[in-house]
C-alpha cells in the first residue's frame, strides 16, 4: 500500500525530490528528538498531519501506521505515569509520557510521510552518497525477497497447521522442533532465490552496481517538503528559546 | 536476539551517537572485507535473503518474545557479510517503527557482536558437538551475552531502565532500579534464549541433513 501511495504523482510532495524529502525528515527527527516543550510537539504534529493531507493522502491510514511505534512508548510512558502520579499529581506526571509519545508518533509519522510519498527505489539511490553500493543493492535486494519470503511463511504456516501442526502460543515446546524445520525449509527457499538471483545477475552482466534511474534534481517542487522541515525546526529552537 | 526498541528521543543524544560512531568503521571494514575476499554477485543476494529472512521470521508468534536468527545468519554468511545484513534488517525495522532510527547504530552493534561470535562459537564447537548442539549452545551463550551488554547499555543511559526490556507485558516494561533492571532483562533474555537456541538447533540439524554446503560459512 505505501508503494502505491509512492508511486502516485498527485500532490506537490509527490513531485518533490528524494533529496529535500530526505533532508527534511531528517530535520524533523532531529527537532523532534532534541524537544521536550509539550506545545511545541502538538504545534509539530499538526505541521506534520497538515502536510498529509495537503499531500492527498489518507489521513486515517497513515495515523494508523504512525501509532505502531506510539504503542512501543505507550507502554513506557505509563509506567512513568504510574511512577510519578503519586508524587507529581495526574497533571504534572503525564508531561513525559505525553512527551514521549509524541517524540515517537511524529518521528514515525515523518518517515511515513517520506516512504508514502517517495519510491523505495529512490529513497535507497539516494543512500549511495553515503553508503557503499554493496549495501544500497542488497538494501534493494531485502526489500524485494521480503515480500517473497513473507507469502512462502505464510503458505509453510498454512500446510503446517493444515497437517495438524499444532503452533499455538500453548503448545510452543512442543512444537519448537517444527518451527525449527519451517525456517529451515524457507532458508532453503531464500538461498535458492538467492542463487538464482546470482545467476541472473551473471547472465546480465552485473559489474557492482545497480541501475536505479537518474537521481532527481531540486526543483520548484521541493520548496514544500523543505518549507515543512525548516518550519518544524524554526517551531523546535524557538521552543529551546534559541530565538 | 536482543535488541533496543526504543522509539526516537528516548535515549540520550550522545550514546545513539555513540553507536553510529563505532559502527562505521565496523560497517567500511565489513564492507572492505566482503568485496575483496568474495564474489560479490554472489554474496549480495545470499545476505539480502538472509536479510530478508532475519525480518519475516520476526513475525513467528512465540508469546512474549521472538526470533531473529540473528546468530544463524552468522553461520551462513560468515562474520563480515553478516554485519552488513544486519545493519540492513535493523535500517528496515526501524523504518517499520520496530525501534528508532536514532538506535539503528546500537541495535546494529549488538546483534552483529551476535553474528560474530555465535560463528566463531560454532566454529570452535563443531570439532566436538554436532551442528545442531553446536549452534543451540552457540546461540544460548551469544544470546545471553548480548543480554548482559544490553544491561550495560541501560547502565550508561540516563532514561528509565525498565524501557529497554523487550517483554510484552507491560508492568514488566516500568521504571525501575539498575539491579531489578538487569534480573529482569537476564529473566526474559534466558526465555528467549532458550527458544531460539532451540529453533537454532533443529534448523542447523535439518539444514546438516539435508543442504551441508548451507553451512559453510561465508566459503
Amino acid at each position: 500500500m505505501i508503494d502505491y501511495f509512492a508511486n502516485r504523482k498527485d500532490s506537490r510532495l509527490h513531485t518533490a525530490s528524494a533529496l529535500s524529502k530526505v533532508i527534511a525528515t531528517l530535520i524533523v527527527i532531529a527537532s523532534v528528538v532534541m524537544n521536550s516543550n509539550l506545545r511545541a510537539l502538538i504545534i509539530i504534529l499538526g505541521i506534520i498531519l497538515l502536510t498529509v493531507r495537503i499531500s492527498k493522502l489518507p489521513l486515517g491510514r497513515i495515523l494508523k501506521w504512525g501509532i505502531y511505534p506510539v504503542v512501543f512508548a505507550a507502554v513506557f510512558a505509563i509506567g512513568i505515569f504510574v511512577r510519578d502520579v503519586a508524587g507529581l499529581g495526574v497533571f504534572s506526571a503525564l508531561h513525559t509520557p505525553a512527551v514521549l509519545m509524541l517524540r515517537s508518533l511524529c518521528a514515525a509519522l515523518s518517515l511515513i510521510l517520506l516512504l508514502s510519498t517517495t519510491p523505495y527505489t529512490q529513497v535507497f539511490a539516494l543512500s549511495r552518497r553515503f553508503l557503499p553500493e554493496l549495501i544500497v543493492g542488497t538494501m534493494i535486494l531485502t526489500y524485494r525477497f521480503f515480500f517473497i519470503l513473507i507469502d512462502e511463511l505464510d503458505n509453510l504456516m498454512r500446510v503446517m497447521r493444515l497437517k495438524g501442526g499444532g503452533l499455538s502460543v500453548r503448545k510452543i515446546i512442543d512444537n519448537l522442533g517444527d518451527y525449527g524445520r519451517i525456517v529451515g525449509v524457507l532458508l532453503i527457499r531464500s538461498i535458492d532465490l538467492s542463487e538464482r538471483m546470482y545467476k541472473i545477475f551473471l547472465v546480465r552482466g552485473y559489474r557492482g552496481v545497480f541501475s536505479m534511474g537518474e537521481e532527481t534534481r531540486l526543483g520548484p517542487s521541493d520548496v514544500y517538503p523543505l518549507t515543512m522541515g525548516f518550519l518544524i525546526m524554526a517551531v523546535s529552537l524557538k521552543a529551546r528559546g534559541m530565538f | 536476539m536482543v535488541h533496543i526498541e526504543i522509539p526516537d528521543g528516548v535515549l540520550p543524544l550522545w550514546l545513539v551517537a555513540l553507536g553510529f560512531i563505532i559502527l562505521a568503521p565496523l560497517l567500511y571494514l565489513a564492507t572492505k572485507k566482503v568485496e575483496e575476499d568474495l564474489d560479490k554477485a554472489r554474496v549480495l543476494p545470499l545476505m539480502a535473503a538472509l536479510s530478508a529472512i532475519m525480518l519475516v521470521v520476526m513475525s513467528l508468534e512465540l508469546g512474549l518474545t521472538h526470533v531473529n536468527l540473528s546468530v544463524l545468519s552468522g553461520l551462513i554468511l560468515g562474520p563480515y557479510p553478516a554485519v552488513i545484513a544486519v545493519f540492513i534488517t535493523m535500517v528496515m525495522l526501524s523504518l517499520v517503527g520496530h525501534g528508532g532510527i536514532t538506535v539503528i547504530g546500537l541495535n546494529t552493534l549488538l546483534v552483529s557482536m551476535e553474528s560474530m561470535l555465535g560463528y566463531f562459537i560454532y566454529k570452535g564447537l563443531r570439532r566436538i558437538a554436532r551442528p545442531s548442539i553446536g549452534a543451540g549452545v552457540a546461540t544460548f551463550v551469544v544470546l545471553m551475552t548480548s543480554a548482559i551488554l544490553l544491561v550495560g547499555i541501560g547502565a550508561l543511559s540516563n532514561v528509565e531502565l525498565g524501557l529497554f526490556i523487550e517483554a510484552h507485558d507491560e508492568t514488566l516494561r516500568a521504571a525501575i532500579p539498575l539491579k531489578e533492571f538487569a534480573v529482569t532483562v537476564m529473566s526474559i533474555a534466558t526465555i528467549g534464549a532458550v527458544i531460539e537456541s532451540l529453533i537454532v538447533g533443529s534448523t542447523v540439524g535439518y539444514l546438516a541433513t539435508v543442504r551441508p554446503d548451507i553451512l559453510a560459512g561465508g566459503s
